[in-house]
């Protein structure tokens, strides 16, 4: 049994952080609302934005262990060789709906030759969707023609290795941002909980892969996601190669 | 009343990059009665300086820009003083904490606080800075009384203070008994101090002579 591994100290320390800010202003707030209370002429306007505020605060704690719940749905990865052509394309259709609801044209771009990876083919459409959602919101200021959404997927060039790389022209990442868009609970959207990334990280990580932030070509960003290719030339693992 | 009402007044400036966390203290040290500004960021409170009066500065260790760690650091170098400082973290490493009592913070409290230690950790750094105050005015007022004496009386009062008798004093400097006797009247009174004790005490906090090792 290995309990430590089980949460890294670096997901700890964020949890303690994000359910530490919203617990503090709900004891703030409630101590202030009950203090207003208490003045010889209670102030109710006052009292009453506190509580409010322990209402925000609280549901801001609820999102975060929903955030958490979501991370521990993921679960342990099930590998077995994946088809990453056939995989992406199905993630590309489930994604679909959404993306045409947020007014994004998406493009797709796949190689030729077949691409397998050893992984898990659910988690590894999770990453693109996720990906492409994220580059979706990124454009949800543009006007309609010009929210364009790429995906493109294939071996890289030296063979070793499978690329999926998604590009958006949205407003791109604030080089301040760049050190945190990995981080758990980190998010720039009003609505966002901060996972989406933070997934995809742990699924890459998972897959003996990495996962590469650039500015996108025109404007936007663009994101790789490389993956040890099963059956390439030179398998930089050296895991045995597995016939497909 | 579970809590006492405020026993001293003042303002307390709360610097936290979480809009919800600044908002909700400053509500709080408001319904006690006290004066509050609150800011965004560290640059922001440098800015504006701290209020007139006795105040204190609740600081959140990590802030975008300048981060809190380094706000204290840099505040000695303050023009108006030494304001006592409460750190917030919601990390909570020791190392941090170590860091910020190093760097001069007079309490740390872990997020999430329970309003009672905040409460209390506030009123004591009021508290503090308000006898920092008042020991800066009574040595600018020594300051001032030394200020008035003569070079005679400054010299008699070096050697009373040392522990010369009138007559030691007098051979010293070259003059009559009778006179220094004058001198060092006119000094005690001008130092409105009413023993040797008591002018000893001032001269060393005004530093004209050596603390007692």
């Amino acid at each position: 049994m290995r309990h430590a591994s089980l949460l890294p100290s670096a997901l700890v320390a964020s949890i303690v952080h994000e359910i530490g800010q919203p617990l503090s202003a709900v004891e703030t707030a409630a101590s202030a609302a009950v203090r207003w209370l208490q003045r010889p002429h209670p102030d109710l306007d006052e009292a009453l934005a506190m509580l409010a505020q322990t209402a925000l605060s609280a549901r801001r704690a609820r999102r975060i262990i929903q955030g958490l719940r979501a991370m521990a749905r993921q679960g342990e990865p099930e590998f077995s060789p994946v088809d990453v052509d056939d995989a992406l394309r199905e993630a590309v259709t489930l994604a679909g709906a959404g993306l045409a609801e947020q007014g994004a044209h998406l493009e797709v771009r796949a190689s030729a030759p077949p691409c397998f990876v050893h992984g898990d083919r659910v988690q590894i459409q999770q990453v693109a969707i996720n990906l492409l959602t994220n580059g979706a919101e990124a454009m949800g200021h543009l006007p309609g023609d010009a929210r364009r959404l790429g995906i493109a997927w294939g071996a890289s060039a030296c063979g070793r290795s499978v690329e999926v790389v998604v590009e958006d022209r949205g407003t791109g990442i604030a080089p301040e941002n760049a050190a945190h868009v990995l981080e758990p609970f980190f998010t720039t959207k009003s609505s966002g909980m901060g996972m989406g990334l933070a997934i995809c990280r742990s699924i890459v990580d998972a897959h003996g892969g990495s996962l590469a932030f650039q500015p996108g070509a025109t404007a936007g960003t663009r994101v790789t996601v490389r993956l040890p290719r099963l059956g390439g030339p030179l398998c930089a693992s050296g895991r045995p190669q597995q016939g497909a | 009343m579970h809590h006492p009402a405020p026993d001293c007044a003042g303002t307390v400036h709360v610097v936290d990059d979480d809009e919800t966390i600044r908002g909700t203290l400053a509500s709080l040290f408001r319904s006690m009665g006290l004066q509050v500004r609150d800011f965004a960021s560290a640059e922001g409170f440098l800015e504006a300086g701290r209020a007139a009066g006795p105040s204190c500065l609740v600081l959140d260790v990590r802030l975008r820009g300048e981060s809190g760690l380094s706000l204290l650091q840099s505040l000695p170098a303050q023009p108006d003083g030494p304001i006592p400082v409460v750190m917030m973290t919601g990390h909570g490493d020791v190392s941090m904490t170590v860091r910020a009592m190093k760097a001069g913070a007079r309490d740390f409290l872990e997020k999430p606080f329970r309003d009672q230690d905040m409460i209390d950790a506030v009123m004591d750094a009021l508290r503090a800075d308000e006898r920092r105050r008042a020991a800066d005015r009574l040595l600018e007022e020594q300051r001032a009384c030394w200020a008035t004496l003569t070079p005679r009386e400054k010299e008699v009062l070096g050697h009373v203070a040392a522990g010369r008798l009138n007559k030691q004093i007098a051979g010293e400097i070259g003059t009559s008994e009778i006179t220094v006797k004058i001198h060092r009247g006119q000094g005690m009174r001008k130092m409105r101090s009413r023993s040797v004790a008591e002018l000893v005490l001032k001269m060393q906090a005004l530093g004209v002579i050596a603390p007692t090792a």
